[in-house]
């Protein structure tokens, strides 16, 4: 299937038109409406652009903290692994049983998570703390 | 006693301007009062501000009286303070001379308006933290502004466990933080996806506890967009529903922490001053030395404690109680929250030992 412009382009343009020409003609409450709007635009857009590379790299450093075996048995589909997993890391790091050798790690992989969600929803902030 | 509902409030619907109007005459001392104007105000999910214009002839309160018609929304969240235990709060601190819109009236009866509600006196000014960060007439005023807002803490710290009018505040214990810890463990076991950072944030606000402070009077959420400033000065202090007894490390770390700047980083005291202002003031007025450790792990506590808040707005939106962009994008604000507590825990970890 060859549909162009695609949906990150298609965004982009949209955003545009909402910045450069909707933003400047509507009231001062409809400004803050306008640019929660293009705001949304912009997260959907570096999500599309994405795909599922994050979730990947997110599948990759959960499967050294639990092994092949964890992630084989976690559900079918990436999103589903990734979920069944974060629900494990979640109850684990709550009961301490992550504690002792693997502390490091963890610290590791949710400051990578956190990263990855901020590079998503605002890039600008990873930036302005000097992570980016 | 005259009354008068007034033709610009009538879109507000005129059985309601009408019943406060009859309870406002009924606790005035007053020969005919009249409501010249009623309106909702912006921005309150939580509770319903109305702007009231009353006009009062004969008796002690004689002329023309901007006040504020304060009650619960529709859709209340059972959290926070009821409006009766908000009117006792605002009272007792009204009394300890704290800057504050004066209580006047306070109505339980459900037949007035179908919900309690008090009334207080409107102070004039701006709340709104964008506009107040931003607004290049107060450049000069910044410093003497976050002074006083250390010197007014002060004075609502000095309210202390045991008085009288506050004992339906829940008791707090000697450990104010694991309250807390727990208290937002039980929010993420409501909400549906796992949290692991958050998580993990929580466990070092578990062991690194401060050690037991004095327990006060706290506000709760004290910090920039929550008060009131007029040509450069404080005329009020406002949204007392999450008063509590706490640590009072805990509302100057929530005055500081980085996520209630709203992009002014570099002005450490709520996006407004600096943070050696505000505390120049606290500890001028209190005589008490504020620990500086305890302030960045109450300031880890903010970051949590906004976090899971977030997470709690996007859930409204998620589960179709309250469709809602704002409450929406609410939600893809946590990571920034989960990196301010993750970087200060770091830099913590590093000046003292965990």
């Amino acid at each position: 299937m060859n549909n162009t412009p695609d949906g990150v382009e298609l965004l982009r343009v949209a955003q545009k038109l909402l910045r450069e020409h909707l933003l400047s003609v509507v009231s001062k409450e409809q400004r803050y409406e306008v640019l929660m709007v293009a705001n949304a635009m912009a997260i959907a857009a570096r999500e599309l652009e994405a795909g599922e590379s994050d979730l990947r790299e997110e599948l990759r450093m959960l499967s050294e903290l639990y092994g092949d075996t964890a992630v084989a048995e976690a559900g079918n589909s990436l999103k589903e692994k990734v979920a069944t997993l974060n629900k494990r890391l979640a109850t684990d790091i709550r009961s301490g049983v992550l504690d002792g050798a693997c502390a490091q790690g963890v610290r590791a992989l949710l400051k990578a998570q956190v990263t990855a969600r901020l590079r998503l929803s605002n890039p600008k902030y990873l930036k302005a703390v000097g992570i980016e | 006693m005259g009354l008068n509902g007034g033709s610009q409030a009538s879109h507000l619907g005129k059985e309601m301007v009408y019943a406060v109007g009859e309870f406002l005459a009924g606790v005035c001392d007053c020969a005919r009062l009249e409501i010249l104007d009623m309106r909702l105000l912006k921005g309150g999910a939580v509770q319903e501000n109305y702007a009231l214009e009353i006009e009062i002839e004969g008796g002690s309160d004689h002329g023309r009286h901007a006040l504020v018609l304060r009650t619960d929304a529709t859709s209340r969240v059972q959290t926070s303070l009821s409006r009766s235990e908000e009117f006792a709060v605002l009272k007792a601190v009204h009394a300890a001379g704290i800057t504050v819109p004066e209580p006047l009236w306070l109505c339980e009866d459900p037949s007035v308006i179908g919900r309690t509600f008090f009334v207080m006196r409107r102070v004039p000014g701006v709340a709104a933290a964008h506009m107040l960060v931003r607004d290049p007439g107060l450049e000069t005023a910044r410093e003497s502004l976050v002074e006083r807002l250390g010197e007014e803490l002060a004075r609502l710290h000095a309210i202390r466990p045991g008085f009288p009018e506050l004992e339906f505040l829940p008791e707090c214990g000697y450990a104010p933080a694991l309250n807390r810890v727990n208290l937002y463990r039980r929010y993420l076991d409501a909400l549906s996806a796992p949290q692991p950072a958050l998580e993990w944030c929580l466990n070092w606000l578990e062991r690194c506890q401060p050690e037991a402070m004095d327990v006060v009077l706290c506000h709760s959420d004290y910090r920039t967009g929550n008060y009131m400033v007029e040509r450069g000065e404080l005329t009020g202090i406002l949204d007392w529903e999450f008063t509590a007894w706490s640590d009072f490390h805990e509302d100057i770390g929530w005055f500081c922490a980085r996520c209630w700047r709203f992009g002014r980083t570099d002005r450490e005291a709520g996006g407004m001053g600096s943070r050696e202002a505000f505390y120049r003031g606290y500890e001028g007025v209190s005589g008490a030395t504020i620990d500086r450790d305890a302030v960045a792990y109450w300031e880890v506590m903010a970051a949590v404690r906004w976090g899971v808040i977030a997470l709690q707005q996007a859930e409204r939106h998620l589960s179709g109680e309250q469709e809602s962009l704002e409450l929406a994008l609410t939600g893809r604000m946590v990571p920034e929250m989960e990196m301010d507590a993750l970087m200060l825990i770091d830099k913590i970890s590093g000046r003292v030992s965990p």
